[in-house]
């Protein structure tokens, strides 16, 4: 579950600042293919099946399913999960009116709280300290963005090991300083931080690499010239830096936030959404709903589903509104 | 309103989706040449739950069965995480028609596989594939056992034990042949165990994961019915009888050993538990047997194995097997499914049992089995081998120990063991938690209940 | 002191900071190492040793023999290589469609395809898998691969990057009678190896990573995908941390080799479009 490329189909946030730059390019799209008239018959021929092989996997696998979620969202099933008998808004009202459910959605927010601040935070500073061109840095730019090379469940293992009670390192080197131990994954207050550190520790070799390329398409001149102006480094950091990195920052808040609310594997391999359901996000809960436990609650499953759906959905629409302004801006 | 009419239209969808999604698949068909060939002898799938040492005594033992059936049967014995996970794997590869030959299913997921209906029952093959079933334990075969049937071969049970650290016993001037019976003298021997420097503890007195299983264990010592219907023996039950006073006081007890730093609580997962036993970090420990041999091992202190103690003094109730059994998949053709209910045969056998147990801590449920040489070299050597056997002897004899056969009951550890951690961290009090819980659990009773058509 | 010995002094200094946040960063990579190396009983000690003191190296081997990882890599190559070269062949031709040919509902297409990039796949797991299953695709590669070979994602990338040949580029292969298809497969893709780079790097990373459908769609450790086998690994093996370690570093080797020789690709496929 890279950030960027997310395992979900919701990547292209990634890609929005280019949208704008390329607005007028677009406009040119539509003037190239002239004289305006919808095609030759031949050529209508051809787009179809050009787009033939795109479009049966999008109808089998993306419009369908979805159909067929929204409509499993409105019935009761049986213990093996077919629908049985048409419920209407009920598995709805069941996630609006259990408190469990409450839970889960500040959970949720939680998750995406401590996971995207942090990975940005930290990437940023990252980037700042190895953008000097000093000799050796590119060796400390690959050393620094080497956590992103381990896969999710990768990284979600090793931590698995440092964080156990019995025979954890974390613990262990807790205790060559004289601090008492902490339950990392065990106690419901420490649980979803633990959780947030693992994903945290890997995604900020992403955003580091992403900063960094944001930070190296300013122009010099523009630090040149401050400085000839005799700004400070923060006062650069405060004045250049930061407001032409804003763009990328948004991105990378935007495509980050989509890839917490999608997080499942290092719920499923770290805390299995316990202790006391503490780290039970949204997803997790899904998963949980139709899969574990040996339930196959389809229809409640489907109605998180169209949930998570819809603030995904949200999410990209703000998106969009606040990039097409700020894009120009910056 | 039920709509009978739409599932069928759905699946028409479905089946167009198919079709197109079929078109699709040429594209894969290179791929689909890399699915494994054809065998020439009988295939049998096994999906199970042992992981670690308990898996390699298991690879073993289907090692042998092949060797034995070399050319006429090769089982497959395939890893699935640990229950819950091979449930929901179970639950979902119905769907899918993909379904194992054999498959192990811990013992609170019996209800729901016996609901599901994609089993034969086991007694029905066992003579036929060459086992008599009267050579297995009667108490834990009446865990398994509906209408007088038996659904599934029992093949790893387990009873709950106290473990302690004799070491630890001397040095805090316990008597180590002496260990506590109840849970009042728990906590005293425990607070004569824990071992402080300044604010820092070096050693707990005693460790527990958090795990409804122990409280399930707790209902048998107690004599009491977990869910009702006797135990839903007797009908579908309908509500867990979780908010009494003596569950409350168990509950309290745990709750108070953790928070007044007696004990460590070791969270959910059963290998944190054994790790702080075993590393000498805390010197009790309740647990089940099954990980007895690998756990004697590991420690470096003299291990001592007692009875699981009862909630209360004078309460005399069983214990409750805990472990799994295996199932055999119905629908499968004639001689495959004669092969799947060949090798359950065989690990109910009373070599393969004391092979078995003596590599883990399950009990062996062949009666036959504790007689072989195996077995009494084992226990010859570790006198504590035989300690889970006594402690299931009497197990089924009252309704209270035949355990609650209910098909939300891995649901229901899951709420017990949201009641033990909030209780543990001070967050509720017993007699909110069992009462939210219970309340819970009734409305996921009802659902199951309905989902199953009654 | 002199300007040249403050600027040295500082340099030095800047360099000890960056050995120290690499050190913390890249902590876990080295115990997982180390630990891969040592016995459990020098793990589960307390505290955990930090050093291997004798080199266990049948950890390796126990690994290898107990676990099917060489296998489950190749299945998570195989998988992820497969979605590379589907989402490249798809999105070339769909973006082709929408950026050099003229047709009714261009613009309705064109953001059915975008509407797909909206939905969490997680949204559509069950019908997906119920799906999936009915196709009897479950613990095979087609069920592992077919849902993935298109994505809206790939047909914008590659959409944008058509849009900056100029119209010319078209109209003049046109006129030497060159059809869409030889236009596109003979001239623009060669001149758009850049995009293509970027859109692979991109949806292999995706794809390698994946997590909840593979462990759903996946029943055997033979069709697993090294993900399913390492959180597998984990909690078969949770009382031999060194076993677990030792897979780990199996597992990632390849890919930190990758990682290292390809670094300049995987950023430029990774940063695209977080910077303009």
């Amino acid at each position: 579950m890279t950030p960027a490329p997310a395992e979900g189909g919701t990547r292209m946030a990634g890609e929005a600042p280019r949208v704008a730059p390329a607005g007028p390019a677009r406009a040119s799209a539509h003037a190239r293919v002239a004289p305006r008239r919808r095609g030759s018959a031949r050529d209508r021929a051809t787009a179809l099946l050009f787009l033939a092989p795109s479009l049966l996997v999008f109808a089998t696998f993306v419009f369908y399913p979805l159909a067929r979620s929204i409509y499993l969202s409105f019935f009761a099933n049986d213990l093996l999960g077919a629908p049985v008998a048409f419920v209407g808004f009920e598995q709805y009202l069941r996630i609006v009116t259990d408190p469990r459910f409450a839970q889960v959605m500040t959970t949720t927010a939680w998750f995406v709280v401590l996971t995207v601040i942090p990975s940005i935070a930290i990437g940023l500073g990252l980037a700042l300290l190895v953008r000097p061109k000093i000799a050796g840095i590119g060796l400390f730019r690959t050393l620094l963005a080497t956590p992103f090379a381990f896969s999710a469940a990768a990284a979600a293992v090793v931590f698995d090991v440092f964080y156990r009670p019995g025979i954890g390192l974390f613990n262990g080197l807790l205790s060559y300083i004289g601090v008492p131990p902490v339950d990392w994954l065990t106690s419901p207050t420490a649980a979803l931080p633990s959780l947030a550190l693992a994903v945290v520790w890997r995604h900020a070799g992403y955003t580091m690499l992403v900063c960094l390329a944001g930070l190296e398409s300013i122009p010099d001149a523009l630090y040149e010239a401050s400085r000839i102006d005799g700004a400070s480094r923060l006062a650069q950091f405060r004045y250049i830096s930061l407001p032409l990195l804003t763009p990328t920052l948004f991105f990378l808040a935007v495509i980050s936030t989509i890839h917490a609310l999608q997080t499942f594997g290092e719920i499923k391999i770290l805390t299995h959404g316990g202790p006391a359901g503490t780290t039970t996000t949204l997803v997790y809960s899904l998963y949980e709903t139709a899969f574990g436990l040996g339930s196959s609650d389809y229809g409640l499953a489907s109605a998180q589903g169209v949930l998570l759906m819809l603030i995904v959905l949200v999410i990209t629409v703000v998106q969009f509104r606040v990039l097409g302004r700020r894009v120009f801006y910056a | 309103m039920i709509v009978d009419k739409l599932p069928r239209q759905v699946r028409a969808g479905g089946r167009i989706a198919s079709r197109i999604a079929r078109i699709l698949a040429l594209a894969c068909l290179a791929l689909a040449a890399v699915q494994p060939a054809v065998a020439a002898e009988e295939a049998v799938t096994l999906w199970h739950s042992m992981g670690g040492r308990n898996g390699e005594a298991l690879n073993a033992l289907v090692d042998e069965f092949n060797t034995a059936q070399a050319g006429k049967i090769k089982v497959t014995a395939i890893f699935q995480g640990p229950y819950g996970d091979a449930l929901a794997k179970l639950k979902a590869a119905i769907q899918s028609k993909q379904l194992p030959d054999v498959v192990q299913v811990n013992e609170i997921g019996s209800r729901l596989v016996y609901d599901l209906k994609i089993t034969v029952p086991f007694g029905d093959l066992a003579k036929g594939a060459g086992l008599d079933t009267n050579d297995l334990l009667k108490g834990i075969v009446a865990y398994y056992t509906v209408d007088g049937k038996l659904l599934s071969l029992p093949f790893n049970a387990s009873a709950p034990m106290l473990y302690y650290n004799k070491t630890a016993f001397k040095e805090a001037g316990l008597d180590p042949d002496k260990p506590p019976r109840t849970l009042a003298e728990v906590r005293t021997a425990a607070e004569k165990l824990v071992v402080r420097q300044g604010d820092r503890t070096t050693r707990y007195g005693f460790v527990a994961t958090i795990d409804g299983w122990l409280m399930e264990q707790f209902y048998g010592r107690a004599n009491l019915e977990y869910c009702n219907q006797g135990n839903g023996r007797n009908g579908l039950a309908t509500a867990v009888n979780w908010n009494i006073p003596e569950t409350r006081d168990i509950v309290t007890w745990w709750g108070a050993m953790m928070r007044d730093g007696v004990g460590l609580s070791a969270g959910r997962q059963n290998n944190d538990g054994i790790a702080a036993f075993t590393s000498g970090r805390a010197a009790m420990l309740i647990f089940t047997s099954a990980n007895m041999r690998d756990m004697i091992r590991e420690s470096k202190f003299d291990v001592g194995v007692a009875p699981y103690p009862a909630p209360k003094a004078g309460m005399d109730g069983q214990v409750l097997n805990g472990g799994a059994s295996i199932w055999v998949i119905k629908g499968k053709p004639a001689a495959k499914q004669a092969a799947a209910a060949k090798f359950v045969a065989y690990l109910g056998s009373p070599e393969a049992q004391a092979q078995w147990s003596t590599r883990t801590g399950y009990i062996p449920v062949n009666a036959k089995a504790v007689d072989l040489p195996a077995f009494q070299q084992a226990v010859a050597r570790n006198a504590e081998f035989a300690l889970p056997s006594k402690a299931l002897a009497g197990v089924a004899s009252t309704p209270a120990s035949r355990g609650c056969f209910m098909g939300v009951m891995p649901e229901a550890r899951q709420k017990m063991n949201d009641a033990i951690e909030s209780v543990i961290l001070g967050r509720d009090t017993a007699e909110h938690a069992l009462a939210d819980g219970q309340q819970t659990m009734a409305a996921s009773i009802a659902a199951y209940n309905r989902a199953i058509g009654k | 002191m002199t300007g040249s010995a403050l600027r040295r002094a500082w340099r030095a200094g800047y360099y000890a900071l960056l050995v120290a946040v690499a050190a913390v960063v890249l902590f876990p990579l080295y115990y997982a190492v180390a630990g891969s190396l040592m016995t459990d009983a020098a793990l589960v000690a307390f505290p955990p040793a930090l050093f291997p003191t004798e080199l266990a190296w049948r950890n390796y081997a126990r690994v290898m023999q107990a676990f099917p990882l060489a296998r489950q890599y190749v299945n998570s190559m195989v998988v992820s290589l497969a979605i590379v070269a589907g989402v490249v062949v798809t999105s070339v031709l769909s973006a082709y469609a929408f950026v050099f040919i003229d047709f009714p509902f261009r613009r309705t297409a064109f953001a059915a395809f975008m509407a797909t990039m909206m939905i969490p796949v997680e949204s559509l797991i069950i019908p997906k898998y119920l799906l999936v299953a009915d196709l009897g695709w479950i613990n095979s590669f087609p069920g592992l691969i077919v849902p993935f070979v298109a994505t809206g994602f790939g047909t914008f990338l590659m959409r944008q990057f058509f849009l900056t040949f100029p119209g010319e580029l078209r109209e003049a292969a046109r006129l030497d009678g060159c059809g869409h298809w030889r236009f596109a497969w003979t001239i623009l893709v060669p001149l758009s190896k850049h995009g293509l780079g970027v859109l692979a790097v991109y949806s292999f990373i995706a794809a390698y990573n994946q997590f909840f459908w593979p462990l759903l769609v996946t029943n055997t450790p033979d069709m697993q995908t090294l993900q399913i086998g390492l959180a597998s690994l984990d909690t078969a093996e949770a009382r031999a941390p060194s076993l677990i370690f030792a897979g780990v570093v199996v597992a990632i080797a390849p890919m930190l080799l990758l990682f290292y020789v390809f670094q300049r690709n995987i950023v430029r496929g990774l940063t695209a479009g977080a910077v303009k």
